[in-house]
């Protein structure tokens, strides 16, 4: 009997399971390992790839520069530029964090269940627009002569176009404007759960606003804040839209490297290689970071 | 006895809301509670007992009235300026710091020095029984434990008042009697002047030196738990403490101290205190139960004041004593009556059995309203 009973549940697991297995390994494992395989190829010559010639070309090619003579020297250009996407996907998560946590905490302290339900709808709001037309919002936004140059020469603050388009400062704007929702969601739904009355506690114990939030607030709301910072930061490292259209050539970042492998360079296994050196290196960050946190006391509820 | 006030209320008024929708929590209070008292705010829920404490914490502003704290005014002051600390509802205990942690938070705010807080955080621990637990999460705590963990907390920064807020209600009822004495005991050794809240009856009587039974937003009465008792002056109040027997009637003249009322059953009592009638009022009293004697029907007794015939529709026993539910002609409730029981003794008095009650004077009791 509770053989039979575990036998169906088990069938049952399965049964709800089967549709994301299917989907997820049909679209993201097979694929995973078609681009393992792709990046151990030799190149071909007109793109593609040599099916059956194997070769390490791809990963010495991402530290090393091989001269005429066929000898290696250190190449730091590619670094440089995942230096660059790890720096400014750092950048945007701190200026995310530094704008959606004050906003979340406004939303989540509004006793008006109605308006608090608008403004977490109005957060959302940019999602129903393409992201290439909001990028190319930014473009008229800061470009030479834009709304933003125009407004600071009235206003005499500038004497000199600013020259902000194709920048990595373009850059961090632009991404931290697309992926500011996922920092003020996850971080909402935390303190939304918050209970008003530990701050009250607080208070009441002789704290200030500002330490009852460095101390209560804060500390209660870190899973959401975590949960923000990824959210934000693993899709800023893999962007390739915005970096395209409002970064300039010299302001690279990962993905568009690796899609230039893939089109202009006609470098398949390198642009698979330099996809797997990103995947392992951001798997490693997390799986480092989630050891730390749940070996950190009062962590990880 | 201790004599200056601890807390004046002067004509405070509290309004949520506006316009239409404005709800009136507090109406015109004024309460004085003496430095080292035990007081109670008594009432049923939605009587603003709570509302008062969270202007005296400072959570919310009166929107009329003064409050003050040993002669200071408190108004604009807010809640981490004032030193008065909180036992909340459900706690409120810091869910990600150790108990050592939620009791050293307060002394941490008022920038201690480490080597002091540590002192202090033992000191406090053991003070609620609760010494070795310093390390445990909230979480790792029973109902009772928590309770005096919260008790530690507020009471660490050495409050000059400390406000509890129903802190008791939600323990179950063999550790509710036991954090009664706690709290008594904590009371006496601490000396600090405690305002207590709770809709509990029971509780407000054991515990307070005195307590005020509020109602709509307004205070009812203020008084000793034996005044409350005894000497009830409004039918709400009476009827919220213990069981009570109205009874209707006209104030008669008064002579040798004291006072016939005719009954409106029919039948005379006399009461001492009337001070607020005049001869002819009608006015409504309050006998308790324990006040009344049952004599037999057919006992020789003197004359017929104070005395009402009866039929005992119900015998109920208690064990300590048993209460009788008594029909009386033209009344539509019965009469409740509670008799002492002597060893040995079965009850005199059957179901259906007529009887006399004899009233004395001491048990009339003449309300106000």
């Amino acid at each position: 009997m509770l053989a039979a009973l575990r036998r169906s549940q088990l069938a049952q697991r399965t049964a709800l399971l089967a549709p994301s297995l299917a989907i997820i390994g049909g679209f993201m494992v097979l694929p995973l390992i078609l681009m393992a395989y792709v990046s151990i190829l030799e190149k071909g010559t007109h793109g593609g790839v040599e099916w059956g010639t194997y070769s390490a070309e791809a990963y010495i090619k991402f530290l090393f520069e091989r001269d005429l003579m066929g000898s290696l020297s250190v190449n730091a250009d590619y670094l440089q530029i995942f230096l660059r996407s790890f720096v400014l996907s750092g950048v945007t998560v701190l200026l995310a964090l530094a704008i959606g946590f004050p906003t979340a905490l406004y939303i989540a302290l509004q006793d008006d269940r109605w308006y608090r339900n608008l403004l977490v709808f109005m957060v959302t709001i940019p999602f129903w627009t393409n992201l290439l037309v909001r990028n190319y919002a930014w473009i008229i936004l800061l470009r030479n002569n834009g709304l933003i140059d125009n407004a600071a020469a009235w206003l005499g603050l500038t004497q000199e176009p600013i020259d902000v388009l194709y920048t990595p400062f373009a850059i961090g704007v632009g991404l931290t404007y697309s992926f500011l929702p996922f920092m003020v969601l996850p971080i909402y739904a935390s303190l939304e759960k918050l209970d008003l009355r530990l701050v009250e506690a607080a208070f009441d114990l002789g704290a200030d606003r500002r330490r009852a939030l460095a101390r209560i607030v804060v500390p209660l709301a870190l899973p959401g804040i975590i949960a923000g910072c990824i959210l934000v930061f693993v899709p800023c490292l893999g962007a390739y839209v915005t970096p395209e259209l409002l970064g300039g050539s010299k302001s690279l970042m990962i993905g568009n490297l690796i899609q230039n492998q893939f089109g202009a360079a006609r470098n398949w296994p390198f642009g698979a290689a330099l996809g797997f050196a990103l995947l392992a290196i951001v798997l490693l960050a997390m799986m480092a970071y989630a050891l730390r946190f749940r070996r950190a006391p009062g962590g990880g509820t | 006895m201790p004599q200056a006030n601890a807390i004046d209320i002067r004509d405070i008024t509290k309004v949520f809301g506006q316009g239409a929708e404005a709800v009136h929590a507090l109406d015109h209070v004024s309460l004085a509670i003496r430095e080292g008292e035990f007081f109670t705010l008594l009432g049923p829920s939605g009587c603003g007992k709570t509302t008062l404490l969270r202007l005296l914490a400072g959570f919310e502003q009166p929107t009329a009235g003064v409050i003050g704290l040993y002669g200071d005014d408190l108004a604009g002051l807010p809640p981490f300026r004032r030193p008065v600390n909180t036992v909340f509802q459900n706690y409120a205990l810091f869910p990600h710091m150790t108990v050592a942690g939620n009791v050293a938070f307060g002394l941490e705010m008022q920038r201690w020095r480490r080597g002091d807080i540590e002192r202090r955080v033992e000191e406090v621990l053991s003070l609620v029984k609760l010494a070795g637990y310093g390390q445990r999460k909230p979480a790792q705590l029973s109902g009772g434990q928590q309770q005096r963990v919260a008790l530690a907390r507020a009471l660490a920064n050495r409050p000059k008042v400390l406000l509890l807020d129903e802190p008791l209600s939600a323990l179950d009822l063999k550790l509710r009697k036991e954090m009664q004495i706690e709290l008594k005991r904590l009371q006496v050794e601490t000396g600090i002047t405690f305002v207590f809240v709770t809709h509990d009856q029971e509780e407000a009587l054991t515990m307070s030196d005195r307590l005020a039974v509020m109602q709509d937003g307004k205070v009812l009465q203020v008084g000793t738990p034996a005044e409350i008792y005894e000497r009830p002056t409004r039918r709400f109040v009476a009827d919220f403490i213990g069981d009570t027997n109205f009874l209707q009637g006209v104030l008669g003249r008064a002579a040798n101290g004291e006072i016939q009322i005719k009954l409106d059953v029919g039948g005379m009592v006399t009461t001492r205190h009337a001070e607020a009638h005049t001869e002819g009022e009608r006015v409504t009293l309050a006998v308790r139960p324990e006040r009344v004697d049952l004599e037999p029907v057919n006992a020789e007794a003197g004359e017929d004041t104070g005395r009402l015939r009866g039929v005992v529709e119900t015998v109920v026993y208690f064990g300590t004593d048993t209460s009788y539910r008594i029909n009386i002609d033209s009344l539509p409730e019965p009469v409740l009556v509670r008799v002492q029981n002597r060893q040995g003794a079965a009850s005199p008095f059957a179901s259906g059995d007529s009887v006399r009650l004899r009233i004395p004077p001491e048990a009339v009791q003449v309300l106000v309203d």
